[in-house]
């Protein structure tokens, strides 16, 4: 079966820094796929790239065989790729409903229909009862939960998920993670770049490793703990967080 | 649950008998009002208040819901008072069909306009605006053709319905205006609750995030530009037709484009109500300045720039949403005021109905 997604070389430079350095993957249908790497490594880059914010300087990227490198955000969108922001972007001033019916609304012109549609999604990330309040009165938890339903009512094929739980406390990350999990069982590919651990070892079917702009890893989350490679580019004096 | 009760009550019931009953009031206040008041200067003040809720409210759809700050919307009054006095003056074209040229110029106008400056964030686009106005206004200025710095005066013809020219009476001036401050008002009743009106909001609260979710952000604020710019063409075509002469100093100036966004600021942006009230609190204020202060310096032509730079620093320090913030905090304060009086009264109920069982 061919991949849902294919990076084939992509790379990045601002300047003489090369943050994504020929890098090549590829997200298959119904798996949750991870992405973990250093700060700086060049994780929210390649989201940047594959949702058309940034335009890669060389390689190409396809989306089920179909190639949208260069193209716009919103384009992308309407392909069928969602994503999420590594600092919260949701639209402060409308409430949590008229923020998910903008999202539901690329699908339909209607916004009765796109009202119905709006609170299936709040329903099913749990926001049904805030509904009417302001998002800007939301807590961090709430705030990135309506980003993730906003971007589900789009109707995605893949959701890039940049960080969605730092920031949480365990609770709520445990929440967020029966809720990725959920989000697949919809049908959605999931993409996820996270750097709480022990969230995205458990979550994970496979994680692909990024260090200074490179791949340096791509394996099942068991393997990638034991990576010789990743355990000295990055885990290394880092994995207590579980502790 | 007395509590929520009584906080629901005030909206509630205005919502249903109030509210029919405070249209009718308003509509038979509206239409009757020139019957009322038949001097010129009750009817004037009124085209005016009305003609300026119109051009805030179509700056509004720009300004206030898709959160792009124009202050060169003179531009597009200016077309509007060119187009139809020209047609008139060379071709002997109705200024109603001059209107509509206007209309469709005013169009044009939008993509050569928003394609640019669309490009340009926040305060630049605003900056970019006031170059676009100052430029159009320089440009009418050196053309003789469109009567230059002398400005040009709206040929007289027979009064009538048909010419859009009133010489006798106000009063038709004052429906005309009612109409076109009515249309953009519904006009934007109707985009507030469409997809685009959605769209516009979701690019004035993020453009990034607009447009992950799939919202072509350039199309949309063209959009905007569009039906903001169509309705203020209109104006300037009635503004012409009222006055009978138009200048560069009177239909593109910087100061009239800054009123316009003044009005709408002061009233409340991004709300269908704002506008209109900033007309109905601002312009009475420059009116009336202009009327009794005519004695002092200058006619007292200025006096109303200092009163709104003031309102403008009251109200960005103590209400920054505009007098329609003002007005919901009003509201708020009854309402809770209301739930109190219903809170004691219900208790005071229980009370005595407990009263003489418990002793």
């Amino acid at each position: 079966m061919p991949a849902l997604l294919r990076l084939e070389e992509v790379s990045k430079r601002f300047g003489g820094l090369v943050a994504n350095d020929r890098i090549s993957l590829e997200v298959q249908e119904g798996e949750i796929l991870g992405l973990i790497g250093p700060n700086g490594a060049g994780k929210t880059t390649l989201f940047h790239c594959i949702s058309g914010f940034y335009t890669p300087d060389s390689g190409r990227i396809f989306l089920r065989g179909q190639e949208i490198t260069g193209k716009s955000p919103e384009e992308i969108a309407q392909h069928g790729i969602a994503r999420t922001f590594q600092i919260v972007r949701i639209f402060k001033d409308l409430t949590v409903l008229d923020n998910t019916i903008v999202g539901a609304l690329l699908r339909t012109r209607s916004v009765q229909e796109a009202k119905k549609k709006a609170v299936q999604i709040l329903e099913f990330t749990g926001l049904k009862d805030k509904m009417d309040r302001l998002a800007a009165h939301l807590t961090i938890a709430d705030k990135k939960r309506l980003e993730l339903s906003r971007a589900l009512a789009t109707d995605p094929v893949l959701l890039l998920l940049d960080e969605t739980m730092a920031g949480l406390n365990p609770q709520e990350i445990k929440e967020a993670v029966d809720l990725i999990r959920a989000i697949r069982e919809r049908g959605i590919t999931v993409f996820v770049v996270e750097h709480v651990m022990e969230a995205i070892m458990t979550v994970c079917d496979r994680i692909i490793v990024l260090d200074y702009g490179r791949k340096i890893a791509d394996d099942v989350p068991a393997n990638i703990a034991t990576n010789e490679e990743v355990i000295k580019a990055y885990l290394g004096e880092r994995y207590h967080v579980a502790g | 649950m007395t509590q929520e009760l009584a906080r629901r009550s005030i909206s509630e019931n205005l919502s249903r008998w109030g509210k029919v009953l405070l249209g009718v009031i308003l509509a038979a206040f509206l239409l009757g009002y020139p019957f009322v008041f038949t001097g010129p200067f009750p009817q004037h003040l009124m085209i005016r208040i009305f003609l300026f809720a119109a051009l805030a409210q179509a700056w509004n759809i720009l300004g206030g819901y898709c959160g792009q700050i124009s202050l060169g919307h003179a531009v597009f009054f200016g077309i509007g008072a060119y187009t139809s006095t020209i047609l008139l003056i060379y071709w002997h074209l109705s200024p109603w069909l001059g209107m509509v040229v206007g209309v469709l110029l005013s169009l044009v106008a939008t993509l050569l306009i928003g394609y640019p400056t669309f490009r340009l964030a926040g305060h630049y686009f605003a900056i970019a605006t006031i170059a676009v106005g100052e430029i159009a206004r320089v440009l009418v200025t050196n053309w003789p053709f469109a009567g230059g710095a002398v400005g040009l005066y709206v040929p007289l013809l027979p009064e009538g319905l048909r010419t859009f020219e009133f010489h006798t009476t106000k009063v038709p001036y004052y429906y005309i205006s009612l109409l076109l401050l009515l249309a953009v008002t519904t006009t934007t009743w109707f985009l507030e609750r469409s997809r685009a009106g959605y769209y516009f909001r979701a690019i004035k609260a993020d453009p990034d995030a607009a447009r992950s979710l799939g919202i072509p952000i350039h199309r949309y604020k063209l959009l905007a530009l569009a039906i903001s710019g169509a309705f203020t063409a209109m104006g300037g075509t009635f503004y012409a037709q009222y006055v009978l002469y138009i200048d560069p100093e009177s239909v593109l100036p910087l100061m009239l484009s800054v009123i316009i966004c003044l009005v709408a600021v002061l009233g409340g942006v991004g709300t269908l109500w704002g506008p209109i009230l900033g007309a109905l609190v601002l312009i009475p204020l420059s009116e009336g300045t202009r009327v009794y202060l005519a004695g002092m310096g200058g006619a007292g032509r200025a006096f109303d720039l200092i009163v709104y730079g003031a309102l403008i620093v009251l109200m960005s320090v103590f209400e920054p949403t505009g007098l329609i913030g003002l007005w919901r905090r009003i509201q708020r304060a009854l309402e809770v005021r209301v739930s109190y009086a219903r809170l004691a009264a219900a208790r005071r109920g229980e009370q005595t109905v407990r009263g003489p069982g418990s002793q």
